[in-house]
């Protein structure tokens, strides 16, 4: 009958034979649970094993009949009752990949329908059962995302996570996927649970590269560690910005910032390759032009003469290329104020460019340029911001020249013009600024000498100032004449802080100028007169590092400093204070032999989380004398102190990327990770 | 065509029995072509040549000529994994240095030298588990791995237990993409856990465990393993309740496990 129905096209689901095998199997059913309670066993388990044939292939043949779908329910009823009865399972024995998923297909279905009835529970038992025993299937992720919908409803985080990590890399690039991903994603937002957006939009970030919002979500994810202060998460999420996305805008502006951040750490080499990165992969106009002057500007501060020229020859071609035309790639839209703006920068930069190199080389013909780009830049930009800037760069130039009374009056009318500006606050100060920088020590020193010959000709301010910037020029003797000058003021007795600071600038200055005597006897004034003040701790500071350079270390008076320290850091809590402070204490304990000790207040300051620039300058100080003392000793059969270089190394390279010594970091982090015991 | 796949379908469906889940094992050798001959007893000599007894004749099959044997379960093998299961390892050490080489070959030794492993790592005897796997792995060769997935999971173990970590997660993480064998994907998670543990990452390691836990439910010592991991780390996140449930998993569904006895109560 059923080969005719065939013959006739007639759907299966429309089958009677479908209602005939349910009714069997329910009496086949039935006959076995009666022979089961008679004592029956033998007969019980064939009846109940004829009632399962006839559920098993009524529901794999009618597909879509009800009867079918009520088989498959009784199917595991007869399977349940043989297992809890018997003992004894069901062969199935091999199944065609489409009679699987007709099986998983009805335990979805399953699942569905006590989900609608509120019953979440066995609605996962069930899903992660049918997951178990057929793992994949064209319904499997349709299954996912019903276990997600149960998981997002019950706010059960720790399986979303999971989840969404299993998903990603399961179905990475898969739009449903994505979706499902997204959704878990936006309930961890909700939440504000930091963990499972890390873990769910990472996951996202990274396995869905086809999707437009992936590198922004990596990129957020760095941006929110970076504002908790997490750097090592946030230097992970941004170094997977431009492994997984490399060509992305995300990708360049990652790259930006890391060579900027590269400039500011003085690694150079680094700031070139990376700004080299960013121009190759930069949008063509105003992107990628700001890419060329970050990478001329690397070039330009890095020491190497042949990479300086290349820098300016970066920044003269990129002068020419931004010259306004009205076919110019750089002026179109938005983007024409801001290549406007460019050119300006770029010209300012080739003067400043010119005069280092003319100052280096000793080269007058890049004097004489740079003296024609500034005069050009006076005419062309009279409004310009960069004015200040540039009048004391002709100053500088006329310094150059040893044109002092040109240069005097140059910084004169600076001051005058710009009085707010940092340039033109001082034209004294901006004059024997300008001196240093030009190395004119002579004229610098000259300002001084005049100036403690006539000092009412200069204000307290003044004094102070240029004192301060000649301590930190390292001409410390008129740096010493300056704040003595500062101190004999009638403002040093009328302003406890103008006193406080020509004190700590008198006390540096001394000892750095080598009177000991007189240097420590002012710091020693200043604990005693201002023992609370938030200053001691530098004085402390100074006089420990002054104690514990001497040959040999004077442990006992750096101590007695440093308790005046500990004292101020007790009720004001600065993590980079605090770290200068262990750090000094592991420098006494090793100046008495204490390795062990000074190994642990290293290790201590090394490992914590620089909360701030300063504080990080702290960390990376105590990683470096942690690893001076522990390396030899590991290397020297000391084995256990190969796992404090792996944390140390560690927090280094996670803390400090573009440090100019990551690379040494890395290489020997590599190296302990081998010998670290367990 | 929908006749024809109705067919397929219908074919070996119709007929469904009833049977214990018990299967017994006998001695083989699986030769290259694929044939399983089965055999009473097999000797090995250092070459890897296997001389075969059958009905009280013997031959020699060379190594080249055959993927794996099965040898005669030896006699000793129950009472060492007993000893290691139960936390004395050392004692087992002899006994399975005895099994390791007898049974060279028969896949017994490998049994035995995943043993020896695991007593090694748990004795942080990194170099002596790493000598016992080099030793497989010149065995077994290039089909090491694909014949025992055990092996390859102890190899990251041995990897993350002396700090030869440098790619380890990626290539974790390719087998967890990209492989079809179950037992070889849980075994990645699970030692992708391990490895974000020996960093002390302690949340991103219990993802990988958790996710062993349910979707590998099939593989009896990945589930085992990842249900008892999760719960010693929710412990050590001070999630209790998360460690009760996964522990308690664990004791019901596999009482007479290794892990269950190593649980914490």
């Amino acid at each position: 009958m059923e080969t005719e129905l065939e013959k006739a096209e007639v759907p299966r689901s429309e089958f009677p034979r479908a209602v005939i095998r349910f009714v069997q199997g329910t009496i086949l059913f039935d006959a076995a649970k009666t022979a089961k309670s008679s004592g029956q066993d033998d007969a019980a388990q064939q009846r109940a094993a004829q009632a399962a044939n006839q559920f098993y292939n009524a529901f794999l043949q009618y597909e879509g009949n009800e009867y079918a779908r009520r088989s498959g329910l009784q199917f595991e009823e007869v399977r349940n009752w043989i297992r809890e009865t018997f003992d004894r399972e069901i062969n199935i024995g091999q199944q065609s990949a489409e009679a699987t998923e007709r099986i998983f297909r009805r335990e979805l279905d399953r699942a569905e329908e006590l989900l609608r009835a509120g019953n979440t529970v066995e609605a996962e038992r069930i899903i992660l059962g049918a997951l178990t025993q057929y793992p994949i299937t064209r319904y499997t992720q349709g299954a996912l995302n019903t276990l997600g919908r149960i998981w997002m409803d019950q706010k059960n985080f720790w399986q979303l996570m999971m989840l969404a990590e299993h998903l990603a890399e399961e179905y990475p690039d898969d739009n449903s996927v994505a979706n499902m991903l997204l959704r878990f994603g936006r309930l961890m937002l909700d939440e504000e649970h930091e963990f499972g957006i890390e873990v769910v939009l990472g996951a996202f970030g990274r396995n869905f590269p086809g999707h437009p919002n992936a590198p922004v979500m990596l990129f957020s994810l760095g941006t929110r560690a970076q504002e908790r202060g997490e750097m090592a998460d946030a230097n992970r999420f941004f170094n997977e910005v431009v492994a997984y996305h490399p060509g992305s805008q995300m990708a360049t502006r990652v790259l930006t910032q890391r060579g900027a951040e590269a400039l500011r750490e003085r690694n150079f080499d680094q700031a070139v390759e990376i700004f080299a990165q960013v121009r190759d992969q930069a949008l063509p106009g105003f992107q990628r032009a700001q890419a060329i002057r970050g990478l001329a500007d690397a070039k330009l501060r890095s020491d190497d003469r042949e990479r300086q020229r290349e820098g300016l020859a970066d920044l003269q071609a990129l002068k020419q290329r931004l010259q306004p035309a009205d076919d110019s790639i750089y002026y179109r839209g938005a983007d024409a104020e801001r290549s406007a703006a460019l050119l300006e920068s770029v010209r300012f930069n080739i003067a400043l460019a010119l005069i280092r190199m003319a100052r280096e080389e000793g080269n007058e013909e890049y004097r004489n340029e740079a003296a024609g780009v500034l005069a050009r830049f006076r005419e062309d930009y009279p409004q310009s911001e960069n004015m200040p800037g540039v009048m004391s760069s002709l100053g500088r130039i006329y310094l150059q020249q040893g044109r002092f009374d040109a240069a005097t009056e140059m910084f004169n009318e600076l001051s005058r013009r710009f009085p707010e500006s940092d340039e033109g606050r001082d034209a004294l100060f901006a004059l024997v600024r300008a001196a240093i920088e030009e190395e004119q020590l002579e004229v610098a020193r000259d300002a001084v000498s005049r100036m403690v010959q006539q000092p009412d000709s200069y204000s307290d301010e003044q004094i102070f100032q240029v004192s301060e910037l000649m301590f930190r020029n390292q001409l410390s003797e008129e740096a010493m004449l300056g704040f003595e000058l500062a101190l004999s003021r009638p403002r040093a007795a009328e302003n406890v802080t103008f006193r406080q600071r020509a004190m700590l600038g008198l006390g540096q200055s001394a000892l750095a100028a080598g009177n000991t005597e007189r240097g420590l006897e002012v710091l020693g004034e200043f604990i005693e007169e201002f023992p609370t003040n938030a200053m001691v701790v530098d004085a402390g500071m100074i006089l420990a590092d002054e104690y514990l350079s001497r040959d040999p270390p004077e442990t006992a008076r750096t101590r007695e400093a440093l308790q005046h320290v500990g004292r101020i850091l007790r009720s004001r809590r600065n993590p980079a204070d605090q770290a200068r402070l262990d750090i000094a204490l592991g420098r006494i304990a090793l100046a008495e032999g204490n390795v062990g000790a000074a190994l642990a207040d290293f290790y201590r300051v090394g490992v914590s989380r620089p909360e701030s620039p300063e504080h990080g300058e702290q960390v990376k100080r105590a990683i470096e004398f942690g690893l001076a003392q522990a390396e030899p000793m590991a290397r020297g059969g000391d084995s256990d102190k190969w796992s404090l270089i792996v944390d140390l190394t560690q927090q280094f390279i996670d803390n400090f990327p573009l440090d100019r010594r990551a690379e040494q970091m890395r290489t020997l982090n590599i190296r302990a990770i081998g010998l670290a015991q367990d | 065509m929908k006749t024809h796949m109705l067919s397929n379908l219908l074919r070996g469906l119709l007929l469904l029995s009833l049977v214990p889940a018990l299967v017994h094992a006998q001695a083989f050798v699986e030769l290259v072509n694929g044939q399983r001959v089965p055999v009473d007893r097999i000797l090995s000599r250092p070459d890897g040549t296997l001389a075969v007894f059958r009905d009280g004749q013997s031959t020699d099959i060379a190594r080249d000529q055959y993927i794996r044997a099965v040898g005669v379960q030896p006699e000793r093998m129950d009472e060492a994994t007993r000893l290691v299961n139960e936390g004395q390892g050392a004692q087992a050490v002899s006994i399975l240095n005895d099994i390791f080489r007898a049974s060279s070959y028969q896949t017994w030794d490998v049994s035995a030298g995943l043993l020896l492993i695991r007593v090694h790592l748990a004795e942080n005897n990194v170099v002596s588990a790493q000598q016992t796997l080099d030793q497989l792995k010149r065995r077994y060769g290039d089909r090491t791995f694909t014949l025992f997935p055990d092996v390859q999971a102890k190899d990251w173990s041995i990897r993350i237990a002396g700090g030869q970590i440098s790619g380890l997660e990626e290539e974790l993480t390719d087998v967890i993409r990209d492989s079809d064998n179950r037992a070889l994907v849980g075994g990645a998670l699970i030692a992708r856990g391990d490895l974000k543990l020996a960093r002390t990452q302690l949340r991103p390691a219990v993802l990988d465990y958790l996710r062993a836990a349910h979707f590998y439910r099939g593989q009896e010592d990945v589930h085992a393993q990842a249900l008892l991991k999760a719960g010693q780390v929710f412990t050590q996140l001070g999630e209790t309740a998360n460690a009760r449930r996964f522990l308690t998993e664990l004791r019901t569904q596999y009482p007479e496990s290794p892990y269950s006895a190593r649980a914490p109560q």
